[in-house]
């Protein structure tokens, strides 16, 4: 178990420093090298701090040094734009990113694996075709298209929930008032992950049952619901959570998409933003601070595996 | 996404007896081809849809169509008529025009950027499962430790950097999506590996690039053509996305993504500019997911035996 562990810890760790020396080299390719990390307009002070921070005079392995050892102590640099610490400006926006991506994941997660079962235990009936069908959809309509229709629907025409933003303007914090805002954009972030783990538990499901548990299971004259719910359900968890753990990427990646189209003030929306100006040491430092979030939360995966395989509590 | 769709376990359409019957020993790899696209009715309207958006497009300069990118600001937002057959956009462009350019450039993005994600993936799982030891496992740490990272956001600080074009697209979209390829190619490679005609190969003393190109490729081409065709519709919509915020193909040149960049401001007075560009989007995808499913209803002897 222990072991288990740390070598999951010691493989994010690494995947960390291989995403954080990828960030140096492109820097170091692009036009103006480490230079694009500052600009003149920037207050000479800070120009002066970064500048001998990465010591922008040394050979290339002195400037990875310092740029490692920069993004450990959090250094991230100054956003060129808007003359900001740059971790301060991820930092404000992790909050609203968590809430969606969260939200949207369970989401995901409450619908789909129901839906997968039902549509396994029915396979080739005719809910098994319409949910087929619908997840099919599902893969291949554009989530900012479908967002856009949906605002079209419920926000503009039935006036039933808000078109964008996290608050109503001018109107005291409340969750209610959050929640009715975070309902779009939770469901149109969640389609994709949701098609896919539908198809996927159903797939599982069905495999499962030509297992020889099921077998005997049945030989020994067990309830059909103790078959389904008790035994394949436990096998079917393992790999469903695998899945589940290569979302959390994509999830990412999509909610850079959905809380620009749904002005979400979230780290999603902060990267787009810097690359739209081509602000270089924000977006490095939102691509850093959502790989460290997206690698913590893997981990947080990992370690469920231990309570839902036994075998893996005895390494 | 891809390698999970691909699992031997996805059941297919139609009924179970009808898949056994389906690997018969005796017919022409055509009639299959046939066959699995007739019990398919969506691969076949997925065929018949990208043929026809190649088709326009490839025709495009000589159908005596509006020009795509004449803004006319007299005639914006105008409805359909015998001169714009689906009307015009906010600037007055013609739209009908701008959706077979937009698809030109959709597809060659997706095809040109699935073919070049299967080229470095397959290599690298090809090199992987056939070299074993410390090489493979090197790889496939690469491998994984890739896939449980945002890699859009990559794409985003290559294009904050180098800016955006079809070209630096189609290579950062390849360069972060091979990963699943790799592993599809490098299981097949060791299943194969320890074939008896791979041992014969080998033990002629053949060089190691000719038994894996001639050897082990074959046996993993068919998951290769499928994810190829899976692939084509994941990229499609990462560069409808990009284009859709303005970071992938830019305007003037149209594309399905970029079409849609300002359709929102304008979805109460003209919503059919929100509406054709993603349909288009959401039809090309949906027709390469079927031909891809199809696909592997015939090339993946486990996914037809369930």
């Amino acid at each position: 178990m222990l072991r288990y562990l740390t070598q999951r810890t010691l493989a994010s760790l690494a995947v960390l420093f291989v995403i954080v020396s990828c960030t140096f080299f492109l820097i170091k390719l692009a036009p103006g090298g480490l230079s694009i990390l500052t600009s003149p307009e920037m207050d000479p002070e800070v120009v002066a701090r970064i500048t001998a921070n990465l010591g922008l005079d040394q050979p290339a392995h002195v400037q990875y040094m310092r740029w490692l050892s920069s993004v450990v102590k959090g250094d991230l640099g100054q956003s060129l734009i808007y003359n900001r610490p740059v971790l301060t400006m991820v930092m404000e926006r992790l909050p609203a990113t968590l809430l969606l991506t969260g939200s949207a994941l369970l989401v995901a997660i409450i619908v789909s694996i129901p839906c997968g079962i039902l549509s396994a235990r029915h396979q080739h009936s005719w809910i098994d075709q319409a949910l087929s069908f619908i997840s099919f959809l599902g893969l291949a309509i554009p989530g900012f298209w479908l967002g856009i229709l949906l605002v079209l629907l419920f926000a503009v025409k039935l006036r039933w929930l808000p078109a964008a933003g996290m608050m109503t303007a001018g109107q005291e914090f409340s969750w209610i008032d959050r929640a009715r805002h975070l309902v779009i954009p939770t469901i149109v972030l969640a389609v994709p992950s949701m098609a896919e783990l539908m198809r996927f538990t159903r797939s599982t499901w069905i495999d499962l049952q030509h297992q020889d548990f099921v077998r005997v299971g049945r030989a020994k004259g067990l309830s059909e619901f103790a078959i389904q719910y008790r035994h394949i359900l436990k096998n079917a968890l393992i790999p469903i959570v695998t899945v589940i753990g290569l979302f959390l990427p994509r999830l990412a990646g999509g909610a850079a998409i959905i809380e620009t189209l749904f002005s979400w003030p979230g780290m999603g929306s902060l990267a787009i933003d810097a690359a739209t100006n081509r602000d270089a040491p924000l977006i490095l430092g939102v691509t850093i601070i959502v790989s460290i979030t997206v690698i913590l939360s893997n981990l947080l995966v990992d370690l469920t595996y231990p309570l839902l395989d036994p075998r893996l509590k005895r390494r | 996404m891809s390698q999970l769709r691909s699992g031997p376990s996805v059941a297919p359409h139609g009924s179970a007896a009808a898949q056994v019957s389906e690997v018969p020993p005796k017919r022409s790899a055509w009639r299959n081809l046939i066959r699995a696209f007739k019990r398919n009715p969506l691969a076949i309207f997925g065929v018949c849809f990208v043929t026809l958006v190649a088709l326009l497009a490839i025709l495009e300069p000589y159908l005596g169509l509006p020009e795509a990118t004449k803004i006319n600001l007299l005639k914006t937002l105008a409805p359909p008529s015998s001169e714009h057959l689906l009307g015009t956009d906010e600037n007055g462009r013609d739209i009908f025009v701008r959706l077979i350019q937009g698809g030109r450039i959709s597809l060659l993005v997706g095809l040109v950027g699935a073919l070049l994600t299967v080229l470095i993936g397959a290599t690298i799982g090809l090199v992987a499962g056939f070299s074993g030891g410390a090489i493979d496992i090197l790889l496939m740490r690469i491998t994984d430790g890739m896939m449980a990272v945002p890699l859009f956001f990559l794409v985003l600080v290559i294009v904050a950097i180098f800016g955006s074009s079809g070209t630096i697209l189609v290579v950062t979209l390849a360069l972060t999506r091979w990963m699943s390829v790799a592993r599809l190619v490098r299981a097949e490679v060791l299943r194969s590996k320890h074939m008896d005609y791979v041992l014969a190969a080998s033990s002629l003393g053949l060089p190691s690039t000719r038994i894996m190109l001639r050897h082990l490729f074959p046996a993993a081409l068919p998951t290769t053509i499928v994810t190829t065709s899976l692939g084509v519709g994941e990229i499609m919509l990462v560069e409808a996305g990009l284009s859709f915020l303005g970071l992938g193909i830019l305007p003037p040149t149209p594309s399905w993504g970029n079409m849609l960049s300002n359709s929102q401001y304008y979805i109460w007075s003209a919503p059919h500019l929100a509406i054709y560009p993603g349909l288009m989007i959401l039809l090309a995808v949906l027709s390469f997911n079927a031909i891809g499913d199809a696909l592997r209803d015939l090339l993946d002897p486990r996914s037809g035996a369930k």
